[in-house]
């Protein structure tokens, strides 16, 4: 493992309505060269998520934590092979489409979800489990849109 | 002499048994909310890891909804008339309390029972709609049994996941899983059903080709989630909004400190199972008869 942290850089690979917006991630070191294919990378909340699209008596959770139902949760989900390329994914922004047109049913949209999200990845020596990057995730409801934010880039479907 | 020793022998077994009783540290859960028996399930997965399901009747009568248009719409000005239409109609917000001795253990499946029941035994005190509790192998499950029609008169609920589904076998992820589920619930009883909230990079990672015919949704959703990795943890929660439909909701609770012993699981009736999972962990084929 080289020393500091691996960088990472992402890319929206689409939308699936099941689901909501896929990214996939490429792991980068410093110096380059080095490949992280064969570890794990892991996801935590990282505190101060918030959830404007929740009203009290909604038949859709509130979502302002990971790991409360709409995203992951340690050690259930939230945990990604790396490949061989150094890549992994896809880590989901938003929420399915099915729920998207139930806030909007409601009247409560334009609204938004964000989250903090702190990446782990796995290590052969102590600590086993490190800390390399902190993202903000963000997904936005509009009357005729939605959009997708992870760490700084965004995407937009006007089919939903 | 012997007399003595025998008085003395009950005040000291009636001494311990009352220092037990006043030692046994009691726990309260106070909920308000739109759904209390709901938050107060959620709180105790929080408090004790217990994975409890629960499922909303179909609430219709005037004590227990409200129209919260004006507080949850926001493409209306305050006081503007608004075609009934787009009216959200939402269940009413109650309060719920109930104290109870504190589990010995986070394992402790009997208190997880006992408590469950305390708790819906309290809202049907307060406010007369019913729910039954079912213990399944990895879950208890809060199951509507009377609702109050919109006469105000009890009746008989028929909890939707008893509805009897069948699903082809095609290859589908989780998510994709949910979402034909709730569409085949909607189509055998003509309520709006659809996936809310869910784990999805965990159903998204998670694939399989199970087939079911003439088997309830909840057996369904049961072994859907039973066999995804982790997948005893996982539970969920079906919410009903009047003029709208159910949303299927699904949660994990976490681990508790020590692990729960795995109870088999036993299958019957005239049914046929078939099920091929896959996740990171290899491939599994199961044909039940």
């Amino acid at each position: 493992m080289p020393n500091g942290s691996p960088a990472e850089t992402t890319e929206l690979e689409g939308w699936y309505s099941d689901i909501s917006a896929g990214w996939r991630q490429t792991l980068q070191s410093d110096p380059s060269g080095w490949n992280f294919g064969g570890r794990y990378v892991t996801e935590e909340d990282g505190g101060g998520g918030s959830d404007s699209c929740w009203f009290e008596g909604s038949a859709v959770p509130l979502s302002n934590v990971i790991g409360e139902g709409v995203n992951d949760y340690e050690g259930y989900s939230g945990t990604w092979n790396v490949d061989a390329i150094s890549g992994w994914g896809y880590d989901y922004v938003g929420w399915p489409q099915a729920s998207v047109t139930y806030y909007r049913d409601q009247g409560s949209a334009p609204c938004s979800m964000q989250l903090t999200q702190v990446m782990y990845i796995g290590c052969s020596d102590s600590p086993y489990s490190r800390t390399y990057i902190t993202n903000s995730l963000e997904f936005d409801i509009a009357s005729t849109s939605v959009t997708s934010k992870r760490a700084g880039q965004s995407g937009t479907n006007t089919t939903w | 002499m012997r007399r003595m020793i025998t008085l003395i022998s009950t005040v000291l077994l009636l001494s311990f048994c009352y220092g037990v009783l006043a030692e046994q540290k009691q726990d309260t859960i106070s909920v308000r909310g739109a759904r209390p028996v709901s938050d107060a399930a959620i709180e105790l997965g929080k408090r004790y890891n217990w994975v409890i399901a629960y499922e909303d009747p179909q609430y219709e009568y005037a004590g227990d909804i409200e129209d919260a248009t004006q507080r949850v719409r926001k493409d209306i000005k305050p006081g503007e008339q608004v075609e009934d239409s787009k009216r959200v109609i939402l269940p009413r917000v109650k309060e719920l309390s109930v104290t109870f001795p504190q589990p010995s253990t986070p394992n402790d499946i009997t208190a997880e029972l006992q408590v469950t029941k305390s708790l819906v035994d309290a809202y049907e005190r307060k406010e007369g709609t019913t729910f039954e509790v079912r213990r399944t192998p990895n879950r208890v499950e809060i199951v509507p049994a009377m609702f109050r029609r919109a006469s105000g008169e009890l009746q008989p609920a028929k909890p939707l996941l008893d509805t009897l589904i069948r699903m082809s076998p095609d290859d589908r992820n989780g998510a994709t899983f949910l979402r034909v589920l709730c569409e085949e619930l909607q189509g055998q009883t003509g309520v709006k059903v659809f996936p809310g909230m869910f784990p999805q990079n965990a159903f998204a990672q998670y694939h399989t080709k199970a087939e079911y015919e003439n088997i309830s949704a909840r057996q369904v959703l049961t072994e859907f989630l039973d066999g995804m990795p982790h997948g005893n943890r996982y539970t969920w929660a079906l919410l009903f909004q009047p003029r709208y439909g159910y949303a299927l909701n699904i949660r994990a609770v976490k681990e508790p400190t020590k692990p729960v012993e795995a109870t088999p699981k036993t299958s019957s009736g005239p049914q046929r199972i078939i099920r091929e999972t896959t996740s990171p962990l290899g491939t599994t084929v199961d044909v039940i008869r």
